[in-house]
């Protein structure tokens, strides 16, 4: 299991390393400077020389990747170059608003999913499980900013719900959980699809299964045989899932955060690299990264840990 | 948050919806905060190094002037003396004088505004990212505490407007400012002075600013005002519409959809904005050096059908390149939607089965009319095949100090803003920014010769003239279809009067209740 582990960790080390050497190799043939991209015919050519070497763009990748994991050691992730902000600042104030969200948005998917596919699985085949495969891949297909914009209009204009913007004051628990609602629901719904569908097969296998047949034969009520012995099995598969999930969510995240005008990790990295800002580019996707790359085993060692038909592999 | 807090949150929340109660109406609960969309966060409030946006919003809420900008009668940009000052005056060409009142205080103990102050802050420009702001700024000259003049090296018309007038005249605390590192600030001023003081920056977030008690002008009508940062234009309308701001800039399709169908209690305030757009030749590329393809192209592009299909009929026909409520805005051009005196020209240049490349900003209403004016060109038996770049490709097109793209560059749409002076506007089309931003890449004696001359020329009425038959020689050489003026489009509610610089830019110290 040690072995498994410190396997599995160094393996997010390299994943961490291969993707900052291709990010900052493909940040070197990005046209365009900041300067220009900011102030447009303002930008003098004096402007633009300056960034350019404030940046250190004019090095090879090399260089720059070894000043950038140089700092890196000390914790730096460098400075934002227009505000002069500390690039990690500028991370960790936008990271947990990220991750709080995509924790509401899978809690909205389980919540949603895994009843579903659980429900479909008991019923097989019959009308509802039917329904429940359509509305699966339909929630699967429908566009996270999609289902915003009329979670929007249904529940912030026409009723007046629920606010749309921001994320609540900081100390007031009660408005930041009523702007999580809507961003929530529309980020985990693509998900709700896939949960219902892996549950769904997941118990399907375990249905058939031998204590299962057990139980049934000592009289066992169907909803205890279901929640005691069938679905904590067949929820296991879901974990991996999840992980994954993580990693969708946080790009989807991008398009919800921008409807709601939410702060989030997303947002920083894809305002900055539009505005060619490479050292927050640089900050928030290491961030990120590290972030998927840790769930990953988190997830796996997890899964070891609860199943002790996984764990006798290792 | 322990298990009695979420039970009782939990009940609170449940209680609210009970009763029906809407969360706006618990919000309205905080009576005087007024609440903008901000679409760009603020980076960089030092008037030196600044970028725009809501940065030019904070430093005329929260730092001294001496001078405002205002628009007369007709609507012509000008300027007014401040709140801080008891007299400015242009006393000849090249000085200008002025005494601040006594008594006005910045925040943080750095004492009262002074003379000292004033020459700090504008002497400190000709250093900064705004220098051109300040062309001819030679020094200010202190008198006394409160007297000053400042001395320029050669007259320059758009002193006020450009510089002492504009969010470039920002007075900044000199003693403060001194002691940060390389004398810049970003996000904080280093003092404050003005009708409003910035409180509250939650990045990616907001920005509060409260009334200053402090302040001896004019008190603002609102005691806070939130700027929620909304970069979304789109999601900035569905908030409006949802009742969490009080205004918000729209895009043009949202104002031509409020016009047919306005939210309640709203109002659109339309402003005529800093933009000049247009569509660009380059005179150098082969396929289009002849005069007569440029001149067609003018003749068979109908702006007409662009502004309705990518403006939603929103938007101003544009005459040059000075934009609307400054001087030397022109009225009408010398040429305009004909397809058939078009296919003449393209006849008699001897031109056919003529392919074009159009490159413009990838973004929807561009694209949109690029479409319209592929569709025009086609009528003209032109075909036009249009290259949408990001901004990264697209703004080094033309720079020769990029590579060799300004070698290919044939049609471009382009949109530039200026300051409410028609220099700002025309000072991108002389020869020596043929390879730099000229990218029509043509000169012209008679063009240079106005240009420095408008630089020094002092009567408005001659530098109407002149800037008009400057826009002319430029619409002469065939290069540019003159698209529109964008207009910068508001939202607001109708128990509010908003207020707006040159640039279209909230002036919340200047707004009032209706």
């Amino acid at each position: 299991m040690l072995f498994y582990a410190i396997q599995r960790i160094g393996l997010s080390i390299l994943i961490l390393v291969t993707s900052m050497v291709m990010l900052f190799s493909a940040l070197k043939f990005i046209p365009g400077d900041p300067a220009t991209i900011m102030l447009g015919s303002r930008a003098s050519a004096e402007m633009r020389a300056r960034i350019t070497q404030e940046l250190g763009l004019d090095d090879p990748v090399i260089v720059q990747l070894g000043h950038f994991f140089g700092r890196l050691l000390t914790g730096d992730l460098g400075t934002d170059m227009w505000s002069q902000r500390p690039v990690a600042q500028m991370v960790m104030d936008s990271l947990p608003y990220t991750l709080v969200l995509i924790v509401v948005g899978l809690g909205w998917s389980a919540m949603i999913g895994i009843p579903l596919g659980c429900y479909s699985a008991i019923r097989r085949n019959s009308f509802i499980d039917k329904f429940t495969g359509l509305v699966s891949v339909g929630t699967i297909s429908i566009p996270s900013f999609v289902v915003a914009i009329y979670l929007i209009l249904i529940f912030a204009i026409w009723l007046r719900w629920l606010p749309v913007v921001g994320a609540g004051e900081p100390g007031d628990f009660a408005g930041q959980a009523r702007h999580l609602v809507m961003p929530g629901f529309a980020l985990g719904l693509g998900w709700v699809g896939y949960l219902a569908r892996i549950v769904r097969a997941s118990m399907l296998e375990v249905m058939g299964e031998n204590h299962i047949r057990t139980a049934r034969a000592y009289g066992l009520p169907e909803l205890q045989i279901v929640r005691a012995y069938a679905l904590r099995i067949a929820i296991l598969p879901t974990i991996t899932l999840l992980a994954v999930a993580i990693g969708g969510l946080l790009s989807s995240a991008v398009f919800v955060e921008a409807i709601f005008a939410r702060p989030g990790i997303g947002k920083l990295i894809v305002d900055a690299a539009s505005m060619r800002n490479f050292p927050v580019v640089q900050g928030g996707v290491l961030t990120t990264v590290a972030l998927f790359a840790l769930t990953m085993p988190i997830a796996d060692l997890l899964v070891a840990w609860l199943d002790p038909r996984v764990r006798a592999t290792l | 948050m322990n298990r009695r807090e979420l039970l009782r949150n939990t009940a609170v929340l449940s209680a609210i919806a009970a009763m029906g109660l809407r969360p706006e109406q618990v919000l309205a609960a905080e009576d005087g905060v007024l609440k903008v969309a901000m679409l760009t966060d603020i980076q960089v409030l030092d008037p030196g190094y600044m970028i725009g946006g809501a940065e030019t919003s904070l430093d005329y809420a929260c730092l001294p002037r001496l001078a405002i900008p205002v628009k007369d009668a007709n609507g012509v940009w000008g300027w007014k003396a401040s709140d801080y000052v008891e007299k400015i005056n242009q006393d000849d060409p090249t000085h200008i004088s002025f005494t601040l009142k006594p008594g006005f205080m910045w925040t943080n103990n750095q004492g009262e505004v002074t003379t000292d102050d004033v020459k700090y802050s504008f002497e400190r420009m000709l250093k900064s990212d705004w220098a051109t702001r300040w062309p001819t700024l030679d020094r200010v000259d202190i008198k006394d505490k409160y007297s000053g003049v400042i001395v320029l090296k050669t007259p320059f018309a758009a002193t006020f407007l450009m510089g002492v007038a504009s969010e470039s005249g920002s007075i900044v605390p000199k003693a403060a400012t001194e002691k940060l590192k390389d004398q810049k600030f970003t996000t904080e001023f280093p003092a404050q002075c003005g009708p409003y003081t910035l409180v509250e920056w939650t990045p990616k977030q907001k920005v509060v600013l409260k009334a200053n008690a402090e302040f001896k002008g004019t008190p603002p009508a609102f005691p806070e005002v939130r700027f929620i940062n909304i970069e979304d234009q789109n999601a900035a309308a569905l908030a409006y519409e949802a009742g969490e701001v009080a205004i918000a800039w729209i895009l043009a399709d949202t104002a031509a959809r409020y016009a047919k169908k306005m939210p309640e209690g709203s109002v659109l305030s339309n402003q005529a904005g800093p933009f000049y757009t247009w569509i660009g030749m380059n005179t150098q590329h082969p396929k289009l050096k002849d005069i007569r393809v440029r001149k067609a192209i003018q003749r068979a592009i109908d702006v007409k059908s662009i502004i309705d299909a990518a403006y939603g009929g929103m938007a101003p026909i544009a005459h040059g390149v000075v934009p609307l409520g400054v001087i030397g805005n022109r009225k009408q051009s010398k040429f305009s939607y004909n397809p058939d005196e078009a296919r003449a020209l393209l006849k008699e240049a001897g031109v056919t089965d003529l392919e074009l490349d159009f490159k413009t900003l990838n973004e929807s209403y561009r694209v949109t009319a690029a479409q319209v004016v592929q569709s025009n060109l086609q009528d003209v038996g032109i075909k036009l095949n249009i290259i949408p770049l990001d901004s990264g490709p697209f703004w080094n097109l033309g720079l020769e100090s990029k590579g060799d793209d300004w070698k290919n560059l044939q049609m471009w749409w382009m949109r530039y803003r200026a300051s409410p002076d028609p220099s700002d506007a025309l000072q991108w089309f002389i020869k020596a920014q043929v390879g730099v931003w000229n990218w029509e890449r043509w000169s012209d004696a008679e063009f240079e010769d106005l240009w420095t001359k408008g630089l020094a020329e002092t009567d408005q009425a001659k530098r109407e003239v002149m800037y008009q038959r400057m826009q002319e020689i430029m619409e002469d050489t065939g290069a540019y279809v003159w698209i529109t003026h964008d207009p910068v489009t508001y939202v607001h509610r109708a128990t509010l009067v908003p207020d707006f610089d040159s640039g279209s830019e909230m002036l919340v110290e200047r707004f009032k209740k209706a």
